[in-house]
């Protein structure tokens, strides 16, 4: 059977779906542009699925009906948690605590934020980059059907992590989130996109964007694992005020085949940006991951680090590239990328790529793609560690500027499960 | 505790295909230090990675024994825990494994399983080899060898010599790249674990190594063979006449390839 809709009748079901919604005539136009520049790249054909919706949701301060692992990272937190969790389009779990409440965070589901804060929400959402990129960033643009907005007001110093879990099995998911910082916040962010059916069969289409305003300092923590049946398509999209300070860890411990794309914008003087990334890849396993810094502004300072550890028959390419826009005077810029292959079937790429205009600046990059060192091996051994535990010692150290960063105990414990599984 | 001794016998090694030890011959005992000096390419090196079993090196004739057990049918960790300690001349660097992870394995590995050292005394022990050692308490927590100096991964090596507690210790060029203050530190860590139970093996270019850690065997390496065995004055000769009055003394014909 065929399920393909014409074109003609895709926008009229994506305008009865914002009319149902009730959403803004400028959000249902900004759907429409999508669902016209994914046509015209030629996007595969649309299905009913794909209209799926964030329902309404169950909000229920109980724990009771959360998956075990999420029960254990949320109860291990301290009572001024605040924390989303969504079982595919619903609501599991929402709290605040009252901390945040009191300093007027604004931390809900991307849907209530457009209804009730429809001003808000329209000055950042998608303002920066608006319709470039691929296929799969206008479908989600015209498609998006849950996510999180979060505002952090001017001087707010948030002192426990904000947490967001997406639990994906359905079909069609396509969190689309905004996080404000606003002049001189400071805070933590956690989101974690996971399943927890090892049959489901998820095309997970992400979008995140950051927008850290003069002097925020932001530290994010993103965690991927989807099964060996769900694709993943993420972008993470951030803009860096002067004197802003972003750190984001992203572990991406997909099975499935992954592709990322993110970019981070230095726009004001001394802006700063850190992105590490670990994927391990294991079996048939396709993983496409890029991070790009534009340094737009002078004594900026961006740091890329990727650690890739390639088994089985798994690929993976790993491109970071930094560019130095004329102007952008005394900038800094660091790019480290390193796989360790451990299979004679797996293939990889490192790609440091600069691409400089300004000539007043500093540019390192390193890239390694090879075996573990046998003399490291030796030097371990030749203090009474088995080979075992010096490839282990090896291959944990490897990833150790990733998982040490991880801010939540009990996270950092499932991250260290999720790792030992992709690796045993 | 019974007397260490590293018995090696007619120990020839190749590297590569070519031979590089044809034929050594020494007995160490707990108790002793045996200084082996030598010019460059002598085989100095490679005695003490064959030793420590580096897959590279290759014994084709003779054996070694460490307390009567066949040293050579054990593989590295194994010779480790068996009491053999090498401190290498160009140390691995690991990224991401702190020095007290690494330390605490290392530990653990000897003790074994169910007899793991507590965390309190690991700790307590590290600190006090590093206070004695001169080093910097954040030494503990950064990762092996990274980002160190020449003399820091010395000391390093010494570090670890210091809390192994081997019974036979192999020292290969601990002196290189060291200043005088280092070079000190260093032979204070060698000197305080000078014991009845323990012997050393010391490689060295030069003898000022040895105006710190006094030998009792001097041995003189060249073309890969023990040329000459004496005691300390041998190696002040060396370091006054170098090694020409040697090889005129020897008849360099039987050794040539």
């Amino acid at each position: 059977m065929d399920n393909k809709l014409s074109s003609s009748l895709v926008k009229e079901l994506l305008i009865s779906r914002s009319g149902q919604h009730g959403e803004p005539d400028w959000l249902r136009e900004m759907r429409l542009t999508g669902l016209e520049k994914y046509l015209e790249l030629g996007g595969v054909s649309l299905d009913e699925g794909l209209f799926a919706y964030q329902q309404d949701s169950v909000i229920d301060s109980s724990l009771q009906h959360l998956p075990e692992q999420l029960q254990h990272i949320i109860n291990s937190n301290t009572d001024n948690r605040s924390i989303i969790v969504y079982d595919n389009n619903t609501v599991l779990y929402k709290h605040l605590s009252t901390e945040m409440v009191r300093q007027g965070v604004i931390f809900t589901t991307l849907d209530s934020a457009v209804h009730k804060y429809p001003a808000l929400v329209r000055k950042y959402f998608l303002q920066e980059r608006k319709m470039q990129g691929s296929a799969e960033r206008a479908l989600h643009t015209a498609l998006w059907n849950n996510g999180i907005f979060l505002f952090v007001p001017e001087n707010v110093v948030i002192d426990s992590p904000i947490q967001v879990f997406f639990i994906g099995n359905e079909p069609r998911l396509m969190p689309h989130t905004i996080i404000v910082a606003s002049e001189h916040s400071s805070f933590s962010y956690i989101d974690i996109h996971f399943s927890n059916s090892p049959e489901s069969r998820s095309h997970y289409n992400s979008f995140s964007e950051i927008y850290l305003e003069r002097g925020a300092n932001v530290e994010i923590s993103s965690n991927h694992g989807f099964n060996k049946y769900s694709n993943d398509y993420t972008e993470r999209q951030a803009i860096i005020a002067e004197d802003a300070n972003l750190e984001w860890i992203i572990s991406e411990m997909n099975l499935g085949d992954t592709t990322v794309n993110n970019l981070f914008v230095l726009k004001g003087e001394r802006g700063r940006v850190e992105v590490k990334t670990i994927f391990i890849g294991v079996g048939e396993q396709r993983g496409e991951f890029e991070s790009q810094v534009v340094h737009a502004a002078p004594s900026t300072i961006s740091n890329i680090v990727f650690r890739g550890i390639m088994r089985d028959e798994a690929r993976a390419a790993f491109n970071a590239i930094t560019k130095m826009e004329k102007g952008a005077a005394k900038a800094e810029t660091e790019q480290s990328v390193k796989v360790l292959m451990l299979s004679e079937q797996a293939r990889s790429e490192a790609n440091p790529i600069l691409l400089i205009d300004e000539h007043d600046v500093v540019a390192g990059h390193a890239a390694s793609i090879g075996p573990v060192d046998p003399d490291d091996i030796y030097y371990l051994m030749s203090r009474g560690i088995t080979q075992e535990d010096a490839e282990r010692l090896i291959i944990y150290g490897f990833l150790a500027p990733v998982v040490s960063r991880m801010p939540i105990e009990a996270m950092k414990e499932q991250l260290e499960e999720m790792i030992e599984g992709k690796l045993s | 505790m019974q007397q260490p001794e590293l018995k090696i016998n007619e120990l020839k090694v190749s590297v590569e295909g070519k031979e590089i030890l044809k034929g050594i011959s020494l007995d160490i005992k707990g108790g002793e230090v045996h200084a082996i000096m030598g010019p460059n390419g002598a085989g100095k090196s490679t005695l003490s990675a064959t030793l420590m079993g580096h897959p590279k090196y290759i014994v084709t004739a003779g054996g070694v024994n460490l307390n009567g057990e066949d040293l050579l049918a054990m593989a590295t960790d194994e010779r480790a825990r068996q009491g053999i300690f090498l401190a290498m001349q160009y140390p691995s660097e690991i990224s991401g494994v702190t020095n007290a992870d690494f330390l605490r394995s290392a530990i653990n590995a000897k003790r074994g399983k169910g007899n793991e050292i507590s965390l309190i005394k690991f700790i307590r022990e590290m600190e006090k080899a590093m206070k004695f050692l001169g080093i910097d308490e954040s030494f503990a927590q950064r990762y092996v060898n990274e980002g160190f100096s020449g003399g820091e991964k010395k000391r390093n090596e010494i570090l670890q010599m210091m809390l192994l507690e081997p019974q036979m210790v192999l020292l290969d060029e601990i002196d290189s790249g060291l200043d005088i203050d280092a070079l000190k530190i260093v032979s204070m860590g060698v000197n305080e674990m000078r014991s009845a139970e323990r012997g050393f093996l010391i490689i060295t270019h030069y003898q000022r190594l040895l105006d710190y850690i006094r030998p009792d065997f001097v041995h003189i390496m060249m073309e890969g063979r023990i040329v000459r065995t004496g005691g300390p004055e041998l190696a002040e000769k060396v370091e006054a006449e170098g090694y020409e009055w040697l090889r005129a003394e020897l008849d360099f014909q039987d050794y040539a390839d």
